[in-house]
């Protein structure tokens, strides 16, 4: 099998290509840890078996941030038979410097000017034919998207990987080029055996460090005479990106723009999504009545575990689903259209002060999403040090999985104003991770870190990619409700059944009894389902939902008609597609389990209720991360950073649930007085 | 003079960088480079960062970092 490597400047495209080659039948896989950020795709094209690789965009070969190690990690251990370079062919003069030095590699390469319906529409004229032969390369001058231009890149690789490949020449001034073979010569008499790719390299990589000035300017010089055969006005390319910058950067307007933009985001993802939440809820407890008809014959246990155990705490974490498709579509959007690095600059000097930069901040709006993109995200920051303060800030940021627990709770407590709870414990969330930044940042010496900060050209975000990225989060968000959590929820079936059979006495009910002592002064420690719940949302916060379910609600029972219900599920969708649309702006709009509600309203029926309902839900907001978050902390910064965050977010929660209820409870006792 | 002093709309020569290897390094590849002609697009609502046109790219700095650039002022439009 080959391998043929995605490389390029950031944002030139290489991710809509690599999607658009590999087809959606081919999985494209997230991997773990380190290497999260190269992706690969398996094709078969013809009779050629063939990987893709994707890599991290970079703008040199230096080793000087982590996307650049990444891609040069892989490249010189990794064997890859063909690279394809895409570069943005409205900006040749900046991306013709990474060709030049990705040639060194001595690894054949096509090169793809992507973006060409732009450079058309912006006047440029690239002599192509003259580029492709000094540079050696098969260039395709292409836009994304292109039925067309899809199978010309397919057959152009196929093609490369057949040809004979001889080496490149480097593009140098006439005495540095007979240096260069100078020192390829001398290389082969000390070494006849190795193979002549190999010495080309590594006479330039020589020849580099012998005269780095010269060098230097000999690649600016070779750029220059490339971009001889382009003929562009510079500014005319960045005309459009200008003209939008004026309002969206505006000195007065930015910033209030970005908060409504912001707040207008959050309601299109809330009500967009809730009807189909609802929708799903009505499915989950479809086919527990459906599975309780067809198992009517198995042992009770059994039908206990699949129908009270795996199918409604999978039901009620998979019912989330739609409001993560909703989320990483609209943070999608901000990424694919150049938004995400405007943000960066706007709120960058609003950052420093907590010893944060704006690049830091962009992090943390992705930890809405899921922390663990988060976490990796850190790698953009600068410094060493900023990067790992960061990164324990992370996960103070509310994430995703920890929303249908506040949506949970609001709706049994707080009914009608859910979104005036959600709003404070997001805005709690962040208070208290700049805070914590600010603390961290303290021991630490008070000099500027640097930044630099490139805000790309906008362009129409492009719905497949953004489609892409959503079914790829979904698919992960629905691997992990299959696996992680399925099986969490398969040993807290069991904490709740044995040994008795009943709640009351499980092995669950004495543990949360006897941990209650601990959470007494949080105001939630009197019911033990919910401290029970707690040590669950290691391994997914969203257990905590699936484990409340499967507790409290009433334990499902078939029901008198069933066809009736199916007919109903059936319109309930209809219904659901309808109120997305026409209930986008309205906050008051219920879909959740009714049942589940009730039951948790039941828990706290004392003065005291809501103040105990919120106290749990900062207490979920701030303990500790899941897993795969703390195995994210841990593979990019140690096991050290990642204890440290645990230390935390064991303190944190409690020492916030305690002062609140305290003081909650003080301020009603003195109301009472008076 | 000093690349903080340039106010918006106005265009100047690079003529010295006194910044880190790594930041320099960074800096040339968006095309940041001595002898690039640069152009102040506006400051961040905070007055920092500030954006700057150069190489066909636009990038903002820090106002510490922008202070280490030496330009000479273009005055003819």
């Amino acid at each position: 099998m080959k391998t043929a490597a995605f490389v390029g400047n950031p944002n030139a495209g290489k991710t809509a290509w690599i999607n658009a080659l590999s087809d959606a039948g081919f999985e494209v896989g997230n991997w773990p840890g380190v290497t999260v950020e190269r992706k690969q795709a398996q094709v078969q094209w013809g009779s050629e078996k063939l990987t893709l690789i994707d890599l991290p965009g970079i703008y040199d070969l230096q080793k000087t941030n982590n996307e650049e190690q990444i891609t040069q990690d892989f490249l010189e251990s990794q064997p890859v038979d063909c690279l394809i370079n895409v570069l943005d062919a409205t900006h040749l003069q900046r991306a013709l410097r990474l060709t030049l030095k990705l040639r060194m590699l001595q690894i054949p390469m096509i090169l793809i000017f992507n973006f060409y319906d732009e450079v058309l529409k912006n006047g440029i004229e690239i002599d192509a034919v003259k580029l492709s032969r000094r540079l050696a390369c098969p260039i395709l001058c292409v836009s994304a998207f292109d039925k067309q231009a899809v199978g010309q890149v397919k057959e152009t690789i196929l093609a490369m990987l057949k040809e004979p490949f001889s080496g490149y020449r480097p593009l140098l001034t006439q005495p540095l080029e007979e240096a260069w073979v100078r020192q390829v010569n001398t290389l082969q008499l000390a070494q006849p055996f190795a193979s002549s790719l190999a010495l080309q390299k590594q006479a330039y990589m020589q020849l580099c460090e012998a005269q780095p000035q010269a060098m230097h300017q000999a690649l600016y010089q070779a750029i220059d005479s490339l971009m001889s055969h382009v003929r562009q006005d510079p500014q005319r390319r960045l005309l459009k990106t200008r003209r939008i910058d004026a309002v969206l950067l505006h000195r007065i307007w930015g910033l209030p723009l970005l908060l409504a933009m912001s707040f207008a985001m959050l309601m299109l993802i809330y009500n967009g999504s809730s009807p189909y939440v609802g929708w799903l809820n009505q499915l989950t407890l479809w086919m527990q009545h459906g599975c309780q008809l067809l198992l009517a014959g198995v042992p009770a246990w059994l039908r206990s575990l699949v129908c009270d155990g795996l199918l409604a705490g999978i039901g009620s974490v998979l019912s989330f689903l739609p409001l993560m498709a909703f989320l990483y579509f609209f943070l999608g959007l901000l990424e694919e259209s150049g938004y995400m690095a405007r943000i960066a600059f706007l709120m960058d000097r609003l950052m420093r002060p907590f010893g944060c930069s704006g690049k830091a901040f962009v992090s943390l709006l992705l930890g809405l999403g899921c922390n663990v993109p988060a976490v990796m995200a850190t790698r953009v920051i600068e410094e060493e040090s900023s990067r790992r303060r960061t990164a324990l800030v992370v996960p103070l940021i509310s994430c995703g999985a920890r929303l249908p627990i506040y949506l949970l709770f609001a709706a049994a407590f707080f009914p009608g104003q859910g979104g005036v709870i959600v709003f404070t414990l997001y805005g709690l969330s962040l208070v208290s991770a700049l805070v914590l930044s600010l603390i961290l940042s303290l021991p630490e010496q008070r000099r500027q870190p640097w930044m630099v900060l490139e805000l790309p050209v906008y362009r129409r975000p492009s719905l497949k990619v953004v489609f892409n990225k959503v079914r790829q989060e979904v698919k992960n968000y629905t691997r992990k409700a299959m696996t992680v959590v399925m099986l969490a929820m398969t040993v807290l079936w069991g904490l709740t059944y044995f040994p008795s059979g009943e709640i009351t006495t499980s092995y669950a009910a004495q543990f949360g009894k006897a941990a209650s002592v601990i959470y007494q002064p949080l105001g939630f420690g009197t019911q033990w389902p919910l401290v029970a719940s707690l040590p669950g949302s290691i391994a997914a916060k969203e257990t905590v939902v699936g484990f409340l379910a499967s507790v409290l609600r009433d334990k499902v029972e078939a029901p008198l008609d069933f066809a009736q219900e199916s007919k109903n599920l059936v319109l309930g969708l209809g219904e659901a597609v309808k109120n997305s649309v026409v209930h986008l702006a309205d906050f008051s709009q219920e879909g959740q389990d009714a049942g589940l509600i009730s039951e948790i309203g039941r828990l706290f029926d004392d003065p005291l209720g809501k103040l105990r309902a919120y106290s749990f839900l900062v207490y979920c907001l701030f303990s500790i991360p899941c897993i795969m978050t703390l195995n994210a902390l841990r593979q990019e910064y140690g096991t050290k950073l990642m204890l440290k965050s645990i230390a935390i977010m064991v303190l944190l929660p409690y020492g916030m649930s305690l002062i609140l209820f305290q003081l909650g409870r003080l301020l009603y006792w003195l109301s009472m007085i008076r | 003079m000093k690349l903080t002093q340039l106010t918006p709309g106005r265009r100047a020569l690079i003529t010295s960088m006194t910044l880190s290897q790594a930041v320099v390094i960074r800096l040339e590849a968006l095309g940041l480079r001595v002898g690039e002609e640069i152009e102040c697009v506006r400051t961040a609502p905070l007055l920092d960062p500030i954006e700057y046109s150069v190489g066909g790219s636009l990038i903002a700095l820090r106002r510490p970092d922008a202070a280490q650039i030496e330009v000479a002022l273009i005055t003819n439009p």
